[in-house]
Parts: C-alpha cells; structure tokens; sequence
C-alpha cells in the first residue's frame, strides 16, 4: 500500500509540474506582450515589464513563477488591474465548489436511481426510458442542454429565473444542466453492473434465507454495484469542471468557470495560467485522493500495483 | 468380441466423395460480412445512418440550394424587422429565417454544419493515427519505450484535454488549422492505450514469432500483422472519436476561441443563437436541433459498431 500511494504520489507530481511548464511557455509564446497597446508609451511600457517582471529572462521568470506558485502567489490579473489572482479564486472559487457539489450529490441520486431502475425493469418501459436518458445526457451538449433549458423554463414559461446565482430556485437549472451528462454516465454503468449483480448466487442465498426484497436490493445488490462509480469519480470531477465553464457562462454564476472563459475573451493572460494551474491542482488532487479510495475498496490494484 | 471380418459387414464404409465432404451448406461468412450482417440488424444504428447520411448530404448541397451567400448580410432587412417587430423566423424567402445581420440561416447552418463535420472526421482521423503509432511503439517494443509513452499519456490524461486544447488554441490564434491541430495533439492517449492492449495480447501470437523467424523487420510486423488485428478496436475508438472531436469545436466556438468569422460552425451558430434568444428563438433553435441530430446518430453508430465488431464489448 504505501508504494502504490508513493507511485500516485509521484505520478501527481510530475503531472503539475508538467502542466505549469506547458502553460507558462505556452503563455510566453504568445506574440506580443500585455503592454504592447498603443495605451503605453514606451516608457511605460518598460516600467510596467519591470513591475510584472517580464524584462528577465525567460527561464529566470519560470523559476520565479514557480517559486511564487510555492508561496500561494499566482500573480496579478491584467484586466482587472492590480488584483491577484488569489483574490479572484478566493471569491469565485466557492461559488463553484457549491454548484459543482450540487451537481455530484444530483447526479449521484438520480444517476444511481435510474440505473437501478433499468435493471430491475430489464427490457421494459422504464429501461427504454432510462437507456434514452443516458443516450441524450452522452451525445448532447451540455452548452445546448443549458441553453434549452433556460429558453424553456425562463423565457418561455417564466417559472425559473433566467440567471445569476443567487437562491435556491438560482441554482436548480445549473444543477441540472451540468449534472445531465454524469447522470448518464452513472446510469449507463449502474445498469451494466446491477445486471452482473442481479442473480449471483448472494442474492440467491439472502433470497432463500427469506430476506426482504428490500434489505436484498439495498445491502447487497446496490451496494456491490457501486463499485464501478468510484472509477469514474475522476473523470467525473473533470468533465464538472469543463462543464461548468459554459454553464456558469450561460446562467452568468459568478464563479471560476465563468472567469475561465472571460480571462480567454479578454487575454488575461496571468489570469488565466493562475486558473489553468488552479484547476489542475485541483484535478490531480481529486484523482489522488480517487486513487486512494479505489486502492482501499478493492485490494486487487494495490496488489497489482499498476492499472490498466 | 467382433472380428476384423465381422465389422467389416458391421460398419459399411460410406463412399467418400470429395466433393461433398467439402461442400458448404451455408455461403462463408467473413469477419466483415459478418460484422456487416450484425450491423445491418441493428435498427437505432441503421435509422441513425440514414439520418446522418442526410445531414451530410445537406451539409454539401444545402449551401447551394439558396441563392443566399453565407456570408452576405442584410442589414437593412434586418433592421426592417427590428423595427417593424416582423419575425426574422422561417419563411418563404428565407427557409430557416435570418439572424441578427440579415444573413441567410439555411445557408449559414448547412456551412455551419460542414465546417463541424469537416473538422469532427479530419481531427478524429489524425487523432487515431498519431495514437495506433503511439501505441504499435509503446506495446510492441515495451521496455523503456513502453514506460516513457504509458508515463506521458498518465500524465497528460489528468488534466481534461479541453484546457491543453485551449492553451494552445490561445497561442496559435483561432482558425481551421489551430483547432485541427490542437484536437488532434490533445486527442489520441485513448486510441494508444486501447491498440498497446491488443498489441500487448497479439504479440506473443505464433504467427507474429513466425513473421519474426523470418527476419521481418519490426514495422512490417505491424503493418502487415499487428495493424490489421486491431482493426475492430480501431473503428470502434475512432467512430467515438467523431462527435467528441465535434463538440470540442463546438465547445470551442463557444467559448469564443473556436473558427473566426466569417466562418462559422454550429458552435458559433449556438453561441450567437443564446444571445438572441429571447425575441428570435429560432436562431438558437435550428443549428441545437442540427447538432443534437448529429451527435445522436454518431453516438448511435458509434454504439451500433462496436456491438458489431466485438461482440463481447456488448453491455
């Protein structure tokens, strides 16, 4: 076990060390420097190099960044003048976070509820209609569910309001829009591994020693079902992050994603690698800490040591 | 006991004809007439054919259907409407309406439509190919090669591929070249994966020790041999690869970092629709019915394809 978590730990490591490289050189590719309008005399362009420390070397920048990344500091936004990059993830970050939560614990209920539904109603209506669900959350986009949603419930029937983030009835169409494609995701393998459950010789034994349908469905088939679902806890937490991009963008909730796409409009460059970097933070802590779940809840991948 | 001579009254031999010893009953069926037989049984898979082969024939001779450019805006139209409160919607002159600039919406969408499907086959093609190179390379040579490749792709697999590609969207600018380049180097670590795991079963096959006691050299053994094993997996990984290499550009386009005007794509279509939503639904409509189609009938086949050529993938 303590190799495995020193192998993930490594693995993590390297992973945003490469990430900050990419995106700083990248960013340093970029034609043009944040000063070059013709808003900034020479002179003053020189001085405000100087102040964001854009006259050295690359390479002395790179270390410096990295050392500033060390201490917490992620730099000063261009656009909104002088104020760190921190600030702006203090203040936009929770907003997400709760968006993001909200999306999980939704897809969770209604992702797992459907896949168990599927299951137990093999081949008849209700499968039919969760595996039409699960098709619709995979190949639609969310920017086009969110969209429809909002022209749907807003503009036309007037029952939701149309943006910001502000209460409760704020938050319902976010959630659901942004929940929609995980819901699949989680009913499509809740089906696949309810269906390899459903008959195993426990469920016979329980049923025979006279258990209730109910204990059976949830303290044994459930239960040995939800397996596969820690897998894609990852991938999940990514494709939340990506996904609140446009949602946020298109409810306008003041949060990371909706900085994320403004910073690209508006070239904040500073900005955006102190997301870029955020959030891949934030990933590769989440998968870590998926990794150390998985190798907890199934023995044979500490064993194994490697996966896949 | 039964004698030699007793069995030989016992047990008359039939007169063997060779000609009917090796007769089939039934035509032969190759692997892929066989995966065409399985695919062809598959109705959501056929339906969903069909319907993409008509978006794809409306996406080459929509545009030419109209005598509308595109790119043509008619501002005074437009405005007209603006300000008479007409509706920009479907028509008689104009078939899907126009948007905020007097431009023909039936036109725009079927280029719209051309441009994703352009950029949705181009990306994935290149996508699969740097990825089976990749892949042949880690799981044939293995050792060293193997470690470096498979350390690269868990590396780069733990960021979402969507914020490298807009990275490098940021520093390449946008334009059709950009996107295709940066799909396709964001887009490959699940094709290498995939064809390394059939390498790494195929390799230790007899035919491939044959090929190697014959002295083959090593990419002929993949072209020949390797390759056209993992064909399956391929067209399967790669059928998936499409609508996931169209709504990243559509994603993009969104954003505002996807093709510049005056190009445009059903992303952008989308994008520019959400603004005007509210007195001109059907901008934001159309091109969303377009691309929910789309996306549908590729998952769809892509579904159906791979129930057709690996059976066992079945879920």
């Amino acid at each position: 076990m303590f190799k495995y978590i020193c192998k993930r730990l490594l693995i993590s490591v390297i992973t945003l060390l490469v990430l900050c490289a990419v995106v700083f050189f990248a960013i340093k590719f970029i034609p043009g420097d944040p000063f070059s309008g013709p808003e900034y005399t020479d002179a003053m362009r020189q001085k405000m190099l100087e102040l964001y420390g854009l006259d050295k070397p690359v390479l002395q920048q790179f270390f410096t960044y990295m050392g500033n990344l060390l201490s917490g500091n992620f730099g000063i936004s261009i656009y909104y003048t002088g104020k760190p990059v921190v600030d702006i993830i203090a203040t936009a970050f929770p907003q997400s976070l709760d968006l993001g939560i909200r999306a999980l614990l939704f897809a969770l209920i209604a992702g797992i509820g459907l896949g168990v539904l599927a299951a137990l109603h093999r081949g008849k209506a209700l499968d039919y209609m969760s595996i039409v669900i699960s098709i619709i959350g995979i190949s639609i986009p969310s920017f086009v569910v969110a969209s429809m949603l909002q022209y749907i419930f807003a503009v036309v029937l007037g029952w939701l309001p149309v943006a910001r983030y502000t209460s409760f009835a704020h938050t319902i169409m976010p959630t659901v829009a942004l929940a929609l494609p995980t819901i699949a995701r989680f009913a499509r393998l809740m089906r696949t591994s309810m269906l390899e459950v459903i008959d195993s010789d426990y469920v016979k034994t329980a049923r025979s020693k006279g258990l209730k349908k109910r204990q059976i469905l949830l303290s044994h088939q459930v239960r040995n079902s939800l397996l596969p679902l820690v897998t894609v806890l990852g991938p999940t937490t990514a494709s939340l992050l990506t996904g609140s991009f446009v949602v946020e963008s298109i409810f306008a909730v003041p949060g990371l994603g909706k900085f994320f796409v403004d910073s690209i409009n508006t070239q904040d460059y500073s900005l955006i690698m102190g997301l870029t970097i955020f959030y891949g933070a934030f990933l590769v802590i989440m998968n870590f800490i998926v990794d150390l779940i998985y190798g907890i809840v199934d023995p044979r991948i500490r064993i194994g040591g490697t996966k896949g | 006991m039964i004698d030699a001579q007793d069995r030989k009254y016992l047990y008359e031999p039939v007169e063997l004809d060779e000609g009917i010893a090796e007769r089939m009953d039934k035509p032969q069926l190759s692997y892929w007439k066989d995966v065409a037989s399985r695919f062809f049984k598959n109705k959501a898979a056929m339906v969903s054919t069909i319907l993409l082969l008509i978006v794809v024939i409306m996406a080459i001779v929509g545009p030419m259907m109209v005598e509308y450019d595109y790119r043509t805006t008619d501002t005074k139209l437009a405005a007209k409407m603006r300000i008479t409160g007409g509706s920009m919607g479907p028509s008689e002159e104009h078939w899907f309406g126009i948007d905020t600039l007097g431009r023909d919406l039936w036109a725009r969408v079927w280029m719209g439509t051309r441009y994703s499907l352009l950029i949705g086959f181009v990306a994935a093609i290149v996508q699969a190919l740097i990825g089976i190179i990749m892949g042949c390379i880690a799981g044939f040579f293995g050792g060293w090669v193997d470690m470096l490749i498979m350390r690269a792709i868990d590396i780069l697999n733990a960021i979402p591929y969507l914020i490298y590609v807009i990275i490098i969207m940021m520093v390449f600018g946008s334009g059709l070249l950009p996107i295709l380049l940066a799909l396709a180097l964001t887009g490959w670590l699940g094709m290498a994966r995939l064809v390394r795991g059939q390498i790494l079963m195929l390799k230790n096959e007899d035919y491939i020790l044959a090929a190697r006691n014959l002295n083959t050299s090593p990419w002929v053994i993949m072209l020949k041999h390797l390759i056209p094993n993992c064909m399956g997996i391929i067209i399967v990984s790669l059928s998936m690869a499409i609508p996931g290499a169209i709504f990243s550009e559509a994603y993009l386009s969104f954003l505002g970092i996807g093709l510049p005007a005056p190009m445009t794509s059903l992303g952008q279509l989308i994008s520019t629709g959400i603004t005007e939503m509210r007195n001109y639904p059907h901008q934001l409509i159309i091109p969303s019915a377009v691309i929910s189609i789309l996306m549908l009938t590729l998952q769809l086949i892509g579904d159906g394809l791979r129930d057709a050529l690996d059976p066992k993938l079945r879920k």
